[in-house]
């Protein structure tokens, strides 16, 4: 990598060729391949990807949550501070996911706990990684719901989730993750399940504390028009790969990978016109074509992508992004 | 011309009785006195949040729901006075396809039992050609004959949802209902499954009703939209009249919540659209509806407005009428949304 130590802010968390597998009884299906990536202090960096394209799977290995089956193979998690989490005792990685990562999930409906109160669930997280004492940690739950938005905030202290609308309950989850001042905040689909007028207020509220609290965010959705609302880079995941790093303008001026492309013109826009449908589906993990893994869906393909796995290429006169496709490098074939 | 199909002051109330308190009951309005129309042919799209009474509208209009009150006729004959077994033979004239894909399929059964059923039970085709039928069916919808043998559970998504459109074409239907029909699925089927339901509607003259609430999607396939808010239709139009000049305020709003890709262009960063119309909490619980216009504690246009026209909106319902040609919005001041 570039060492450019000036002009870069200093990088927080640094995914290095993540390669994940799940145990079959036809042995190890590789799940995520060579997963690369960087968040820096402060940005909102969005994985994009349809189900199935390892988004989640790799939130979760950063925080060593894989499911049951799921191991790692090879690659590196390094957080600022902390060094490569894989060499640390269980004990201390302990520590640093709980205190310094945390995770907001799609459903947060089932994610809190129903029969604990919203109150209870932020005061525990305070008492435990900062230590705060009853009346203190009390007064701070109050303040992170007034913080997330949260209407009513003495008394949505006892509520249950059940009480509580989709939105609120993602405001009580985001307020939950925030008690142990993470440096880091992964949301995985934090949107999905909510209303579009509610998801607008959830994003607006995501942006909001990113600048406020200067909080670093790794976002995982599937919808592009979120990565548009509040991110600044985007890394676009198919069949357990990265095939596209770029900051969203560059992806949404030019995507430069194909399937990038396909996605595009497969979703409906207001006064967009009309949708362009992509051919077959994402490949099975356990059963992924071979040479590159888009090719048998790829507008564009040629001999070359049916024999050989194109790596994730620099783009020419564009530093930083990246498209693991042969068009970014073969000259003859690339765009005019 | 008669509409295919049509509701008059419609109303359907889900009664609740609390286990203790000594049973008192708690009325829920989830359709308030709904009159719709779904013309021949065209695709309507009834739009709102969850919560807004879309999917109970749709149910009550093809008797899945008896609703309390009011009037449906399907292609001019009263169905809500139809006996059991004559709406038996009416039902295949109009068939429902529902969100749920994982769900709609009996999982014990092969895709050509779950495809014969329907024939078999309305009788569509004659037995010997129940073979036949079944393959016209699948090439329709774009489906492989190889598939016959499976079970839905080996289907992908949007193979599965397109398994249930086949199933309800099998009958031969005029009007298709079809509710959340693409939200279930990846982005990359989305599209197309949208591009085979307006194919089907052109090839096989189909009237649709589309239940959704992605806007950007309604666009796509909808002639009309029915917008609906707590149980009451709100706003109705052409697509272009409603998606590009709405004149309810709550159109408006769902509008500018729809997270618009292409914003960053012309804004230089996106989220920082400034007319962009956030609505302040959530919808309010249909157990109680507010006063008045019921949209009025979320509404952007009346808080700018003032004092006097708040009062307005507090005390006064404001009735579904015409504000230009066909599009019709219930709001007091249908010229600020």
């Amino acid at each position: 990598m570039a060492q450019q130590p000036c002009e870069r802010p200093p990088t927080l968390l640094r995914v290095e060729g993540l390669c994940v597998a799940f145990d079959s009884a036809r042995g190890p299906v590789s799940v995520l391949r060579d997963v690369s990536f960087e968040v820096e202090n402060g940005e909102i960096l969005a994985l994009v990807g349809e189900s199935g394209s390892g988004k989640t799977l790799t939130a979760l290995s950063i925080l060593d949550l894989l499911p049951a089956g799921g191991r790692r193979l090879a690659g590196e998690i390094w957080l600022d501070g902390a060094g490569d989490l894989s060499r640390l005792s269980p004990r201390q990685r302990r520590k640093v996911r709980g205190k310094r990562v945390a995770m907001v999930f799609q459903d947060p409906a089932s994610a809190l706990n129903p029969v604990l109160s919203i109150g209870f669930q932020i005061i525990e997280s305070l008492r435990l990684h900062r230590g705060l004492g009853r009346r203190q940690a009390r007064d701070e739950a109050r303040r992170l719901l007034e913080l997330v938005a949260m209407p009513d905030p003495d008394r949505r202290l006892r509520s249950y989730p059940h009480e509580l609308s989709g939105g609120q309950q993602q405001r009580a989850m985001i307020a939950v993750a925030l008690a142990s001042e993470p440096d880091l905040l992964l949301a995985d689909e934090p949107t999905t399940a909510l209303d579009v007028t509610i998801q607008a207020q959830v994003l607006d509220l995501l942006a909001d504390l990113r600048k406020r609290l200067g909080l670093t965010v790794l976002l995982i959705t599937h919808d592009l028009g979120v990565v548009a609302e509040i991110c600044d880079r985007v890394a676009v995941m198919y069949a357990g790969e990265i095939v596209e790093k770029a900051t969203v303008n560059e992806l949404f001026a030019d995507p430069a990978h194909p399937y990038t492309r396909g996605l595009f013109a497969a979703m409906p826009r207001l006064g967009g016109g009309a949708v362009a449908g992509m051919v077959g589906r994402i490949p099975e993990p356990g059963d992924l074509p071979g040479g590159c893994t888009f090719h048998p869906r790829c507008p564009r393909v040629f001999d070359r992508c049916r024999k050989q796995s194109p790596d994730l290429y620099s783009l020419v006169g564009a530093p930083g992004r990246r498209s693991r496709c042969f068009l970014a490098v073969d000259e003859d074939r690339s765009p005019s | 011309m008669t509409p295919l199909l049509e509701a008059r002051g419609l109303y359907k109330t889900f009664t609740w009785r609390h286990p203790f308190h000594g049973g008192s009951r708690r009325r829920l309005k989830a359709v308030a006195g709904v009159d719709l129309e779904v013309q021949r042919g065209e695709c309507l799209a009834l739009v709102g949040e969850s919560g807004s009474g879309k999917s109970t509208l749709a149910r009550c209009m093809v008797r899945l729901l008896e609703p309390d009150r009011g009037e449906v006729r399907f292609d001019g004959e009263d169905i809500l006075g139809l006996s059991r077994s004559s709406l038996g033979r009416h039902r295949r004239r109009f068939q429902m396809v529902s969100q749920d894909v994982a769900g709609a399929f009996d999982p014990r059964l092969r895709i050509e039992t779950l495809l014969a059923e329907p024939l078999r039970v309305h009788r569509v085709v004659l037995r010997s050609q129940v073979g036949a039928r079944i393959r016209e069916l699948l090439t329709q919808v774009g489906l492989d004959e190889s598939l016959l043998g499976r079970y839905p559970h080996q289907l992908s998504g949007g193979q599965r949802q397109r398994l249930n459109i086949a199933r309800a074409l099998a009958t031969e239907p005029e009007l298709l209902i079809l509710d959340e029909p693409v939200s279930a699925l990846d982005m990359s089927v989305r599209a197309r499954l949208l591009l085979l339901l307006g194919e089907l509607q052109r090839k096989l003259d189909l009237t649709l009703m589309l239940i959704a609430h992605d806007l950007a999607m309604v666009e796509q396939i909808a002639d009309r939209v029915a917008v609906l808010y707590l149980g009451r239709l709100v706003e109705i139009g052409t697509r272009r009249q409603v998606l590009g000049t709405p004149r309810h305020p709550y159109t408006s709003s769902l509008l500018s919540a729809v997270p618009d890709p292409s914003a960053w262009h012309q804004q230089g960063k996106p989220g920082q659209d400034a007319d962009r119309r956030l609505l302040a909490g959530d919808i309010p619980s249909p157990w109680e509806p507010p006063s008045g216009c019921a949209f009025h504690p979320r509404c952007p246009v009346v808080r700018d407005l003032g004092s006097g026209a708040l009062r307005r909106c507090r005390a006064d319902r404001p009735v579904l009428s015409a504000v230009d040609g066909l599009q019709a919005a219930a709001c007091h001041y249908p010229n600020e949304a």
